[in-house]
């Protein structure tokens, strides 16, 4: 998810140097590398920070490897990583397509893949832990509705959906489960428009134009909080009181919580990133030991998951979770960049359950 | 002395020729008056002075940026360079004075100095990668293009270094309120845009180091041996497009109020092909910011009726690329059209 | 230099090199040139390709110094820093266009780097009208016609963008003009141009180089010719005492030694 976002952000070669931060267990049972996608994007390197205190309650050491962004780098990281023979790599794809051989490569050296929020489906790896997007957008349409509801007293209305960069799948997924949802209900009218590049200015532009044309709208669905500052700050220019639109945004970036707080936006239907990183340590025994898993609901982090045999692999998707304002200021909400202490205790519990 | 034979026979059709040139100088006028009567008629509402407030507002950020690189290549030089810089300036701007996590949250007594103090922060910013830019074409004779693209990748960088890859948002209300007011009902920015480009006008076609821009840009020989100290033109054609991109970044950070790792990426592309479209040269030396500004106000144009209409995004992208391969055709068609007849 | 057919000993009196040596290195460029240009008076230098006449240019212009003897400008011996140093005092080189920028109109050329500017505010404002006006009267004076000074270069014929350099260098009171083939590239209508150009500037007591190959020119315009060969000025007379034959003889180093007694 969030890949074309960042992607633009791939020109930054400048920048791509890796952080790494190895544990200082020397007698850990083996090393863990978790490749992401890019260090300019605050999910990924959170999805770093939290998920290093685990494997290392677990007795693994963990490495972060930045790809900047870029495929054929983090197919090299995959070469490199393999010499050094760790238990498993963790990977957020830049692009899963590009790295097919690497993986095969890397399971006929006996090392575990783990697919980490960005699904790998054309060649198989040995777990997936995603947040379900469109899931997520189907939420959003939902609670996007009732709050028409409650407002206007039926479901009727006008949304402007500002989509993300429409070659991103994270916003194509949000969309889809965003409109069929709301497609149940007849008189709420939907004009969808798309941000290239996620660019907050073009959000902007798009809402701007749309008020100016069409008064009367009453909700705004913006794919991501990255969008929100911008957009905004044109509805103030337009005369607009927090309050006065209801606005839901599908990611939970920290642009999404400051609006929350300060009242211009109602909710967010945020990517689970703990919970997804937390799912990696919960079954990571069992992935490492080449358990076989049960299909089944799971609670991951208080969240209702789901484990299914996919044919890549067993998988978990967990939901999107509410922000509103009372609960913005959980730590448990990743745009608040506060790296939650999850006890890895917990996680093996989970993972025992699973034999 | 007499005029020759071929000088007699030319001299009838001078007149309409002049014509002809005049409107082929100025067709993005044209094209921009039919566009706009054509969307107006067949796009609901489009034809309300509100949509044509935001297509001059909205062009705020690429009209700047076009305004400076308009200078750059009339002075025969590049700057791939000036949305890096933009955005640079804005973060600059954001974190100086962000409430939000990533920010220093700068709250000087009183608190309106927010307005002048980061404005001034963010030019500085301009001009540290304007001089840059200057030191490595001028001094190291680096070809312009691929020191100005080091520049882009390299700036760029330095953002989402600033930013930590985070949002920075809130930002003080001074500072807001240069995107969010409006003097005799047009928005402030929309009247900053058509000041950058009035002063540009002037400076470029008025005033001795406009006439050297366009001098140094046709035949930087020619006015070196008249004495004029080209290298410095040049470096100040740096310092200005940067300077120009960075202002343009400070006005973006008001009104998207902060800023982000990805802002303002795309509009080198834009303001390129309003630069273009305008009737630039990239040869260097030839071009006027009327064009330029007809050029910025049809892309924007068209932006906005996209945007009106239920079309996908990727047909702005195509209509626009369509306008800049029609532009340069036009600028060859018109050098043709003088060398076979004046 | 009892080798040389010289006569006046060192020309007229505004310019002379005295002497003249140029090496580079072990390769002698010239040597032991003496040469004098006067006032109102059109000097054609001619000679093979390598026979020393850029050298001579680029000493006069100041792009280099000779390695020995000296030049005197105006009766005052003069060390040139660089070729700014030389125009100050009124030298002006003119090679083919690069003087001019084909993308403004004449006027921008014709006042480039000394263009004419008020203050408004403290701002330097270009005062386009005074320049067009005198550069409308300057070229009429010139006997150059141009349908309009506001006309780019790139519409003008070579002939007349020639003019707006010489008008250029009369009104700003130049004195030595140099022009390096000054006729190349140029149409039989616009060489006769050219060649009117050049007498009506030396009219005005001006004096000028011209540097051509082309032996037909140099005999229609120069008042005296001068060749150079590997180096040496080998001729050195007034054109009136010369006949094709001699002169290309001096350039070719072919038949008779004429020039040697």
């Amino acid at each position: 998810m969030h890949i074309n976002r960042r992607q633009t952000l791939a020109l930054l070669a400048a920048t791509a140097a890796a952080y790494s931060t190895t544990g200082a267990h020397a007698e850990a049972k083996g090393a863990v590398y978790f490749l992401i996608p890019d260090s300019g994007s605050l999910f990924y390197t959170q999805a770093g920070k939290v998920s290093q205190p685990l494997l290392e309650q677990l007795g693994y050491t963990l490495d972060v490897l930045d790809a900047g962004n870029k495929a054929e780098l983090q197919l090299n990281q995959i070469d490199n990583v393999i010499n050094l023979a760790p238990k498993a790599i963790i990977i957020a794809a830049v692009d899963f397509d590009a790295l097919v051989p690497g993986i095969e490569k890397a399971r006929a050296a006996g090392i575990k893949v783990i697919a980490f929020d960005r699904p790998i489906t054309n060649t198989p790896v040995d777990f997936t832990s995603i947040a379900g997007v469109t899931e997520i957008g189907a939420a959003v349409a939902r609670d996007m509705a009732e709050r028409i509801k409650q407002r206007k007293g039926s479901y009727a209305g006008k949304i402007l959906q500002i989509m993300g960069d429409p070659g991103d799948n994270y916003a194509v997924q949000l969309a889809q489960g965003f409109d069929s949802v709301i497609a149940g209900y007849p008189d709420i009218e939907v004009t969808s428009k798309a941000a290239q590049l996620w660019e907050p200015t073009v959000a902007a532009n798009i809402a701007q134009d749309y008020l100016t044309s069409q008064g009367d709208v009453d909700a705004i669905f913006y794919h991501s909080g990255y969008l929100a500052g911008a957009v905004v700050s044109v509805l103030e220019a337009m005369g607009k009181k927090p309050g006065d639109l209801i606005i839901v945004d599908g990611d939970g970036d920290p642009g999404a919580i400051a609006q929350i707080k300060a009242g211009w936006q109602q909710a967010s239907i945020e990517a689970p990133l703990y919970a997804e990183a937390f799912a990696v340590a919960a079954f990571f025994e069992n992935v490492v030991n080449g358990d076989k898993m049960v299909e089944g609901n799971y609670d991951i982090l208080g969240i209702g998951s789901k484990l299914t045999i996919e044919k890549w692999s067993p998988t978990i998707t967990i939901p999107g979770q509410l922000i509103d304002p009372a609960n913005v200021d959980d730590a448990v909400h990743w745009g608040n960049a506060i790296v939650p202490d999850l006890k890895a205790k917990a996680a093996a519990e989970l993972a025992v359950k699973s034999k | 002395m007499s005029l020759s034979d071929a000088t007699r026979q030319t001299e009838p059709r001078a007149g309409s020729l002049r014509l002809v040139e005049l409107f082929v100088d100025n067709i993005v006028w044209a094209i921009l008056a039919i566009t706009l009567l054509a969307f107006c008629l067949f796009i609901p509402g489009y034809g309300q002075t509100g949509i044509f407030l935001n297509i001059v507002e909205q062009s705020a950020f690429v009209g700047i940026l076009s305004v400076g690189l308009s200078i750059a290549i009339i002075s025969g030089q590049i700057d791939l360079s000036i949305e890096s810089t933009m955005a640079l300036a804005a973060m600059a701007t954001a974190v100086l004075v962000s409430s939000s996590a990533a920010g220093f949250g700068w709250t000087p007594q009183p608190l309106w100095l927010v307005v002048p103090g980061s404005l001034l922060v963010a030019l500085c910013v301009g001009l540290a990668v304007g001089s840059f830019n200057a030191f490595l074409v001028i001094r190291l004779k680096l070809n312009a293009f691929i020191a100005t693209l080091g520049s882009y990748i390299l700036f760029r960088g330095a953002v989402v270094a600033l930013s930590g890859g985070k949002t920075v948002f809130g930002l003080p209300s001074p500072l807001r309120a240069v995107a969010l007011s409006k003097v005799l009902g047009v928005p402030l920015l929309a009247w900053v845009t058509v000041a950058v480009f009035l002063a540009f006008t002037f400076i470029l076609t008025k005033t001795p180091f406009g006439r050297y821009v366009y001098l140094v840009g046709g035949n930087p020989v020619a006015p070196f041996r008249a004495g004029i100290r080209v290298r410095s033109v040049s470096a100040a054609a740096f310092l200005l497009s940067a300077v120009l991109a960075a202002f343009a970044g400070w006005l973006l950070a008001t009104r998207t109020s902060g800023a982000t790792p990805n802002l303002g990426i795309g509009m080198l592309f834009e303001a390129f092909a309003a630069v273009v479209i305008g009737g630039v040269s990239l040869k260097g030396g030839e071009g006027k910011l009327s064009g330029v500004v007809a050029g910025v106000l049809l892309l924007s144009s068209i932006r906005t009726a996209v945007n009106l209409l239920m079309l996908q995004p990727h047909y702005t992208q195509m209509i626009q690329g369509g306008l800049v391969i029609a532009a340069m055709l036009l600028d060859s068609a018109k050098h043709s059209i003088r060398s076979r007849y004046l | 230099m009892s080798s040389t057919e010289t006569e006046p000993k060192h020309g007229g009196d505004l310019l002379q090199l005295e002497n003249v040596t140029m090496r580079y290195g072990a390769i002698a460029a010239l040597q032991d040139v003496s040469l004098g240009v006067a006032a109102g008076e059109v000097v054609a230098l001619l000679g093979d390709n390598g026979a020393g006449k850029s050298t001579a240019i680029k000493i006069i212009s100041g792009s280099v110094k000779p390695t020995s003897g000296r030049l005197v400008f105006e009766g005052i011996p003069r060390e040139f820093e660089s070729p700014r140093a030389s125009k100050e005092l009124g030298i002006e080189i003119v090679y083919q266009d690069l003087s001019i920028c084909m993308n403004v109109d004449v006027v921008a050329n014709f006042f480039m780097g000394r263009e004419l500017v008020k203050r408004v505010l403290g701002v330097p404002v270009l005062r386009e009208r005074e320049m067009q006006r005198i550069t409308e009267k300057v070229m009429a004076d010139g006997g150059t016609k141009v349908k309009s000074v506001r006309q780019n270069a790139e519409h003008l014929s070579g002939g007349q963008r020639q003019a707006i350099e010489l008008n250029r260098f009369v009104y700003w009171g130049g004195k030595l003009v140099v022009l390096d083939e000054p006729f190349a590239a140029l149409g039989i209508e616009q060489v006769r141009r050219g060649l009117e150009n050049i007498r009506r500037v030396r009219d005005q007591g001006l004096a000028v180089i011209i540097v051509t190959h082309n032996l037909h020119h140099a005999f229609q315009i120069a008042d005296r010719l001068v060749v150079f060969r590997q180096g040496r000025l080998v001729l050195d007379k007034s054109t009136s005492d010369c006949t094709h034959e001699t002169v290309s003889q001096a350039i070719t180093g072919d038949g008779p030694p004429v020039q040697i007694q």
